[in-house]
């Protein structure tokens, strides 16, 4: 028990250290939110203090605005959400003009996802990015499977390899790669981004689906296919978490139908060191900070005080003949 | 472009616990939702809606926008509100279960308010459908202004589709009904209405015009109303992802001031447009999509 800070209520669980080293990141909690599912964070202020957050990261920045896909964007399945929003944002450098400042209100770890058309276009976007005050870290969304070329640099080693690398000359910031489910498989991808410079990578983002309205013979979604998202994605996402996390040497942040602090504790122990929460915060606006609350009743079970004593713990399947 | 935001949080929209009052049949799909929510009543302003959770199972995952039809009062305390909804899905299916004392769990008030100028003295709200929700909260509002003169207009499929004259708008308004099939009111579309209001004078560019209902409407709404120089309060509904304007899934086509075409938020930026702006070519509700 420590000799400062109030003793806890009876029955209240011990405190726990949720300290977060990402790298060169150190974030106060493992509780972040997934890109391009918090608007620009103020939204979120009536529900909540943003401030306690591990740190917000803010949707997808590119460096022409972009008006997004056509309508419907949106379409729900069972236990999920097929979006083809597009990366609809307004562009670096109105961003950096009145988004940033405000952005910078909200006194959370603050981590800018960009998105280029190419390394190049990755790496001006850094560029431009790196001088400006008050932003943790950048987030690379290698992986939007809403754009034309969106999947490319996260579906080969080669090109993954030279966006980070790209990306890492132009820019002391902490670098997190953003990878796409929609491989065969992530591991070489997820190593060529981190031999690259990047500090830690995040998985996953969503997986490329449909939804058809037969009596149209149409798909749903103005632009045909979109990404899913939700509690039905979880089980790929903590299986690829799983993989990635054993393959790479840097932290894994898990993404993938997160909505409440059980779900948070099976990612950690499957491997993530932190988390994001996305699509749960449309149906449940208070998800990020009910998981952070949450967390210490459930570090309790385990006998945890640490990240360390969860992240990672999973056992190997017992096989029996 | 967005504004600083205030140094302190906005109270409202608020997550909030509701308890039950009634849910009420009213028409063979159609439902009266009553719930007792005294935190957040006092801000709710007539057109704005709630975001409703209704079920705590993973489908449907989202919550169910519903316009808000009636804000409930003690006294003058306002301490609930009601919802007015038809019966067309798993959401809507599982909303008319719920009972007298369980808890409703949503999100609100959302989205934007009439607003209805000074001076007005004549009324028209246009309902089609189900858009026939927020129409009472906002002939209240327009009672409450000293507006007399309020003609509601309202369009259902047939006698099944009609929801009673009292859950339609206040006593003192003057309702003109018309189905499909003329099983109930007038035989044909509840735009016949309006062109009689505009023959016989009765609808000018004076008269404060609010209308909610399917985008064909809006559709015949434009090409009856725009020539004549009438102005129209229309609330818009898309399918919507979270209802607080952080997805970006609920966008509608407006027509910008130069004359280009742009993307609005139905949720953050409306649900009421001026008609006027609306664009719905290629709209997969429209009438010719
Ligand atoms: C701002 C707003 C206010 C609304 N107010 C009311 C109201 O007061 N009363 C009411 O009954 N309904 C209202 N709606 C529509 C209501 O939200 C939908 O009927 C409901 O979401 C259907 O859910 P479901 O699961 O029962 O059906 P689903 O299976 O989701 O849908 C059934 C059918 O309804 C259509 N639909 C679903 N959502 C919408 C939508 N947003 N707009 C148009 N069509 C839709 C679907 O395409 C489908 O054909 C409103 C919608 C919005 C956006
Ligand atoms: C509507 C929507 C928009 C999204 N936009 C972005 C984006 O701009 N950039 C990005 O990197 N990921 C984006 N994502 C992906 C999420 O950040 C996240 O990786 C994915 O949704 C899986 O997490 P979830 O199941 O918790 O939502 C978006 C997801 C949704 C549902
Ligand atoms: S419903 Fe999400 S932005 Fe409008």
């Amino acid at each position: 028990m420590s000799a400062t800070g109030p003793a806890p209520a009876p029955g209240a669980p011990p405190p726990v250290d949720l300290t977060v080293r990402l790298g060169r990141l150190t974030l106060p909690n493992p509780v972040m939110t997934a890109s391009g599912t918090y608007g620009k964070g103020l939204e979120f202020r009536p529900f909540y203090d943003v401030s306690r957050l591990g740190a917000v990261v803010v949707k997808t920045i590119t460096s022409e605005p972009r008006a997004g896909n056509p309508p419907p964007r949106l379409v729900e399945t069972a236990g999920g959400l097929l979006n083809s929003i597009g990366l609809e944002n307004p562009g670096i450098d109105e961003y950096v003009r009145t988004y940033l400042p405000l952005l910078r209100t909200l006194r959370a770890p603050l981590v800018i996802n960009i998105a280029g058309h190419s390394p190049e276009d990755f790496a001006a976007l850094a560029a431009r990015l790196d001088p400006e005050p008050g932003i943790a870290a950048l987030e690379l969304n290698m992986s939007c499977p809403n754009v034309a070329h969106g999947l490319d640099y996260s579906t080969s080693p080669d090109a993954a390899r030279h966006v980070v690398a790209l990306v890492r000359s132009k820019t002391g910031l902490p670098l997190i790669a953003k990878l796409s489910p929609n491989v065969t498989d992530v591991r070489p991808v997820a190593k060529a981004a981190v031999e690259a410079g990047a500090d830690a990578v995040s998985v996953i983002n969503t997986l490329l689906g449909m939804a058809v309205d037969w009596r149209r013979r149409a798909p749903v979604l103005g632009r045909g296919v979109g990404g899913l998202s939700g509690p039905c994605i979880k089980p790929v996402a903590l299986r690829i978490v799983k993989d990635v996390s054993r393959a790479v040497d840097a932290p894994v942040i898990g993404i993938g139908g997160i909505q409440n602090a059980d779900d948070a504790m099976e990612f950690f122990v499957a491997g993530a060191a932190a988390i994001q929460v996305g699509t749960a915060n449309y149906y449940l606006p208070t998800a990020a900070v009910d998981i952070l609350d949450g967390l210490p009743s459930r570090f309790a079970v385990l006998g945890a005080t640490r990240m360390a004593d969860v992240v990672g713990t999973l056992k190997d399947p017992v096989l029996k003949a | 472009m967005p504004q600083p935001p205030p140094a302190i949080a906005p109270e409202f929209p608020k997550v909030a616990l509701g308890e039950i009052l009634e849910n009420r049949s009213i028409a063979r799909w159609t439902h009266v939702l009553k719930v007792h929510a005294p935190t957040v009543a006092p801000a709710i302003q007539p057109g704005q809606f709630v975001n409703i959770r209704t079920s705590d199972s993973l489908v449907p995952l989202l919550r169910r926008p519903m316009s808000v039809h009636r804000v409930i009062r003690d006294g003058d305390t306002p301490t609930g509100f009601a919802v007015l909804f038809d019966v067309v899905g798993p959401g809507t299916r599982a909303l008319a279960t719920l009972t007298k004392g369980r808890r409703l769990d949503f999100v609100g008030p959302l989205g934007n308010a009439v607003t209805i100028p000074a001076g007005t003295k004549r009324a028209v709200l246009v309902a089609g459908g189900v858009g026939v929700g927020p129409i009472k909260i906002v002939a209240e509002e327009l009672q409450r202004r000293g507006v007399r003169d309020i003609t509601v207009c309202y369009g259902a499929r047939d006698f099944e589709h009609v929801v009673p004259a009292e859950d339609v708008c206040p006593h003192g308004c003057r309702l003109l009904v018309a189905t499909d099939d003329g099983s109930v009111g007038r035989k044909g579309r509840v735009t016949s209405h309006i062109e009689d209001l505009l023959a016989t004078g009765r609808l000018t560019p004076e008269t404060y015009v609010f209308a909610c209902g399917p985008v064909p409407m809006f559709q015949a709404l434009q090409s009856l109303l725009g020539p004549k120089g009438v102005r129209v309060e229309a609330a818009t509904e898309e399918f919507m992802g979270c209802g607080f304007g952080v997805c970006f899934g609920c966008t509608l086509r407006v027509k910008e001031d130069d004359g280009r075409t742009g993307y609005r938020l139905c949720c953050a930026d409306g649900c009421i447009f001026p008609l006027d702006r609306l664009v719905f070519e290629g709209h997969p509700h429209g009438a010719h999509a």
